[in-house]
């Protein structure tokens, strides 16, 4: 705090002691500097104001200070937005869920009615609703007690009430109130046959939402005739609508059963259809439309007995009757369907039509002509934009359960991936973008998930989710996000099963999202034929999901390990055998991960067309196939822009000579973020795409923007000193050399190496006598550290390169021979001595050395073969050898033109060189 | 793990040699929840999320709003409890920061009493000091702010 706002502190607090019309006075006889007074001053103005932002308190208390209170005692996990209703029990909150930034309905309880139910009651009997799964059945996804508050929540899905809706239109169109009746009679059908009587059906308990009809709250009603809670409701007077909807023997205090709940179902149907409420009935029974279909009447009638008897004995038979009707064309008088939503909000409709496209998975016949036309709209704008399914959080408490989450994810992405109909964010960089969410919330701060998947990998639609146990059932619940604005757009309705056997809650979890998702993307999706049937068993998922950790740790030899176990587990798990595949190629184990590979692609057919094409990269790289390398990860990177393949395709367009390809696929994504976040990698080959276009000035901002972000990292250095030496300036080389000697020491890259890559480059560029300097300090700087760590690996390698590159080849011999000699699989250094004896006069000697081409490397070893050709002036051979080496493609090509300089000597003026490395192919 | 070298050795070709050394490790740990040391931790914590989970919401609505949507640009009392332009919000936003800078416990007073709802007593027992104090950093700060976000021309 600074001396002046201390004073300017005293001051203001001295003013405000004295009466308003003194201050002034009183401020202008201080001693202070003018400046400190004029601030106290403006102060004093501004503290006269009194309708500033301050006073207008965020959190006006509402509802007698229940509001206040409760914000308090939900606040970590719930924001309330407002009240939207409240009735005899409860009050209706819209509030919004932190967690998955979702907007939900919580209902609290009145404190009275809590306080003599008691908690424990209350979360049993929520608890036993909770298990019902049914898409017109709007569960509750929480509940719980805060601060002596009972409170549950449902996910909100916009609409309005019946009540809402018959307020307004009088009586529906039979039409529009078939399709209700229908889907309440459905739900009623499927809770009935779970032993859960709702009790409280009337239309304040139904919302309408895009022609469809949801049921709420069951299970609440059944609190509400407990003992402790009848003095209160009797006492304060239960509204009188309600008992309209009531079955004669519930309204009597008799005991019910079921039919209860088809009594208030007849009522409803009778309302809906004629506009009279239900307090009519007993003058007698208003006809019923003549466009409803005479069985349906019937029924109906029979619903309103007063005797339970002589109900229709179970919700199975009006569904019956419904199926029957569809069955018939669904033929009805006249009128269109109300589609109430299409009026409201523009928001609300599009939840309306993502809910109503939802269930067209379930009955697609029944999709109005309306809301086909404008899913078909709006789907093309969004059909671009990837979604991302990020992994569903474990709130089961049980870390064993961990896994479940990221199958699930990992199901769902699998899904979409097949269907090849969106643009899907491949698993591992969704993960990778939930955990970099997980470590920004571990480090405090406030992270969205949704946000932060957006922002990682440009996702336009995110699916998030959670699940947890119920007893020994799992439950799990995904929302849908568009992602660009957080608004949520579609919250199927959650899937539960025993969690020893999670498999068709999965396939149904996996066949809701799709259905949800159809509406935004492709409306095929909701019905898309020959998915993958089976997931993964959970055994072998959760060594999959090891696998993947470390994956994205890049540590290729645990997840090798781990994915090959997965495989074994369940050996109908095909893309557990392709990141086996991946990681063992990484970890140079090629003739392993080739035969991975190929088991894997026996089994295309069932694979997406993502993992058909990274399986297939990797293959034609194993082949020596550049080329058809090339084509299948420009597709890759079509439909996974969001994947590593950019990459991927950019290492592989540097190594076929196509430097302009690969720039424009690594300027097209962001490094900062997603899956190439903290991948240094990406800068080398930027900085090899403008090297081989001789762009210089880009090649060191590349490479100074990865040393901006990698600042120990020895290869910014020697890529910064590569694009300097290239243009000649050497002041600046030995400037960085100098700030380059603290950094900590590399497996690899060294002040020596540095040196030699100086000396190459300087030499390619026209800069003789230079180069051999930056020769020559080389040799003496890594003469002085091989002479303490003779074994040193890399100070040896690049000891040769610097012998060699400065023409003293013999020296190099001792160097390159026992390196051989020590990694006898490593292609470069037996190349190296085949160069050695070339230049002796041996090309036989060098062309046994070299032998047969291995395929995984097959660019490379031929490059040496054209090297070798052209040191013994068979310069024909070298030009072809160098043509077939680039059909391969050369790993690390961006080095040879300087590397290479001396072997080359004798075809670098011709044409044929020109065209091949004398700039870039494409 | 075998060493990169050479660096026309690319394995893989997915990886230069440093990579194996210097990637970030992700780290797999779930989110943990929050710690809260104490109540007044607590409503601190609270508060001042619901400063930035209003301005968030803000600055995402601009956002819309400039991407041609058709986001309304006040929170309304229906929406959030409280009548405010988003500039405004913006704008007290900004200046709370510097407020903070000038006098942290200023800032500690604001964000409870405007954005947590505590009441003065709340609030004086959730930073430790008397009521009094309380409603002397209230005004002061009151009267800071609204010099900042409503100047007036001197007479």
């Amino acid at each position: 705090m600074s001396a002046d706002w201390r004073r300017i502190s005293e001051l203001f607090e001295g003013a405000l002691d004295q009466p308003p019309e003194n201050r002034a006075a009183w401020l202008a006889a201080q001693p202070d500097d003018p400046a400190v007074r004029a601030e106290v001053e403006r102060m004093l103005v501004a503290h006269e104001r009194a309708d500033g932002v301050l006073d207008r308190p965020v959190l006006a208390p509402t509802d007698a200070g229940m509001l206040p209170h409760l914000s308090r005692a939900l606040a970590e996990r719930y924001e309330i937005e407002r009240e939207i209703g409240h009735g005899g029990m409860a009050t209706v909150y819209l509030a919004r869920e932190r967690k998955h930034d979702r907007l939900v309905v919580l209902k609290v309880l009145k404190p009275d009615i809590a306080a003599a139910l008691g908690a424990h009651r209350f979360l049993t009997e929520v608890h036993v609703a909770a298990r019902l799964s049914h898409p017109h059945i709007l569960g509750f996804i929480d509940s719980g007690e805060a601060d002596g508050l009972l409170y549950y929540v449902m996910p909100w899905v916009g609409g309005e009430t019946l009540r809402e809706l018959l307020h307004r239109e009088g009586r529906l169109q039979p039409r529009a109130a078939m399709a209700y009746l229908c889907d309440l009679a459905a739900a009623l059908r499927y809770a009935h046959r779970a032993g859960i009587i709702h009790r409280d059906l009337k239309p304040e308990n139904i919302l309408c939402v895009g022609g469809h009809a949801y049921l709420l709250d069951f299970g609440i009603a059944k609190l509400r005739d407990a003992p402790v809670i009848r003095g209160f409701t009797t006492g304060t007077g239960m509204a009188i609508g309600t008992l309209g909807y009531m079955a004669p023997e519930q309204a009597s205090g008799e005991p019910v059963d079921h039919r209860a709940d088809i009594y208030a179902w007849g009522v409803l149907a009778r309302e809906m259809l004629t506009g009279e409420g239900p307090l009519d009935i007993a003058s007698g029974l208003a006809s019923l439309p003549s466009a409803i279909p005479a069985e349906i009447a019937a029924l109906i009638t029979a619903s309103l007995a007063r005797n339970p008897a002589d109900r229709p004995a179970e919700a199975a038979r009006i569904v019956d009757a419904f199926d029957r009707w569809h069955a018939r064309g669904s033929p009805i008088g006249s009128g269109a369907p109300a589609l109430s939503a299409r009026r409201s909000l523009p928001w609300v409709a599009a939840i309306a039509i993502v809910a109503a496209g939802f269930l067209l998975t379930a009955r697609s016949d029944e999709a109005p002509a309306a809301l086909a036309a404008a899913t078909t709209d709006s789907a093309p704008a969004l059909r671009g934009m990837p979604v991302a399914v990020a992994a569903l959080e474990n709130e089961t408490g049980d870390t064993a359960l961990s896994a479940w989450g990221r199958l699930a994810g990992d199901w769902i992405t699998q899904g979409l991936l097949e269907t090849g109909l969106v643009t899907v964010v491949p698993w591992p960089y969704s993960l990778q973008a939930s955990e970099r969410w997980a470590a920004r919330r571990a480090a405090g701060e406030s992270a969205d998930h949704v946000a932060t998947i957006h922002e990682e990998t440009g996702a336009g639609t995110v699916v998030t989710g959670s699940y947890y146990l119920i007893g020994d059932r799992l439950r799990a619940q995904v929302a849908i996000t568009d992602a660009a604005t957080g608004q949520l757009v579609a919250a199927p309705p959650p899937v539960e099963a025993p969690r020893d056997s999670f498999d068709a809650a999965l396939r149904l979890l996996r066949e809701r999202t799709m259905g949800a998702l159809a509406v935004r993307t492709s409306e095929r999706l909701a019905s898309f034929p020959d998915l993958t049937e089976r997931p993964p068993t959970f055994a072998a998922y959760r060594a999959f999901d090891r696998g993947i950790s470390a994956h994205l740790a890049q540590d290729y030899a645990r997840a090798a390990q781990a994915f090959l176990d997965a495989f074994e587990r369940d050996t109908t798990f095909v893309v557990a055998l392709i990141y086996a595949g991946y990681a063992l190629w990484n970890e140079s184990e090629f003739a392993r991960a080739d035969s991975l590979l190929a088991t894997a692609a026996l089994h295309s057919e069932e694979l997406s067309e993502y993992h058909v094409l990274i399986t297939d990269h990797m293959r034609a790289h194993l082949a020596g196939d550049g080329e058809r390398a090339l084509r299948v990860v420009r597709r890759a990177t079509e439909i996974a822009p969001a994947s590593r393949a950019p990459y991927h395709l950019a290492v592989t367009a540097l190594m076929l000579n196509r430097p302009r390809e690969a720039r424009s696929a690594l300027t097209a994504v962001n490094p900062d973020r997603g899956a190439l976040r903290d991948w240094p990698s990406y800068w080398t080959q930027l900085a090899h795409a403008h090297h081989l276009l001789g762009d210089h000035a880009s090649e060191l901002q590349a490479a100074q923007e990865m040393a901006r972000r990698h600042a120990s990292l020895r290869v910014a250095h020697a890529l910064q000193v590569r694009a300097l030496a290239a243009v000649g300036n050497v002041a600046a080389v030995d400037s960085l050399m100098r700030e380059a000697a603290p950094l900590p020491p590399d497996t690899y890259w060294s002040q020596g190496a540095a040196m030699v890559i100086a000396a190459e480059e300087l030499r390619a560029h026209g800069f003789g006598a230079q180069s051999d300097r930056y020769f020559d300090r080389a040799v003496s700087w890594l003469a002085n550290q091989l002479a303490r760590e003779p074994g040193h690996r890399s100070h040896r390698d690049w000891m040769g390169l610097a012998l060699y590159g400065s023409g003293r080849w013999r020296d190099a011999a001792p160097y390159f021979e026992s390196l051989a000699a020590d990694f006898p699989d490593w292609i470069d250094y037996r190349g190296y001595v085949a160069l050695v004896r070339a230049r002796a006069g041996n090309r036989a000697a060098a062309a046994r050395l070299l032998g047969e081409t291995p395929s995984h490397a097959a660019g490379r070893h031929t490059a040496y073969r054209a090297r070798v050709a052209a040191i013994s002036g068979d310069t024909t051979a070298a030009l072809a050898l160098l043509s077939q080496s680039l059909r391969h493609g050369i790993a690390g090509l961006a080095w040879l033109h300087a590397s290479a300089w001396p072997d080359f000597e004798p075809v670098r003026e011709s044409e044929t060189y020109a065209r091949l490395l004398g700039g870039p192919a494409d | 793990m075998a060493a990169r070298l050479l660096r026309h050795e690319a394995p893989g070709h997915t990886l230069q040699p440093t990579d194996l050394v210097h990637e970030a490790y992700i780290k797999l740990a779930g989110g943990t929840a929050p710690d809260w040391r104490n109540r007044a931790h607590f409503f601190g914590i609270a508060s001042n999320t619901m400063r930035r989970l209003l301005v968030d919401h803000a600055r995402r609505r601009k956002a819309a709003k400039r991407g041609g949507g058709a986001a309304p640009l006040r929170i309304t009392n229906e929406q959030i409890g409280v009548d405010l332009s988003f500039d405004e919000l913006l704008a007290l936003d900004d200046a709370l920061d510097r407020l903070g800078a000038l006098d942290p416990r200023l800032l500690q007073v604001v964000e409870r009493r405007f954005f947590g709802g505590l009441t003065e007593d709340e609030i004086a027992e959730s930073l430790g000091v008397t009521s009094r104090t309380v409603q002397r950093d209230w005004a002061k700060a009151r009267a800071w702010l609204y010099k900042e976000l409503y100047p007036t021309v001197p007479s």
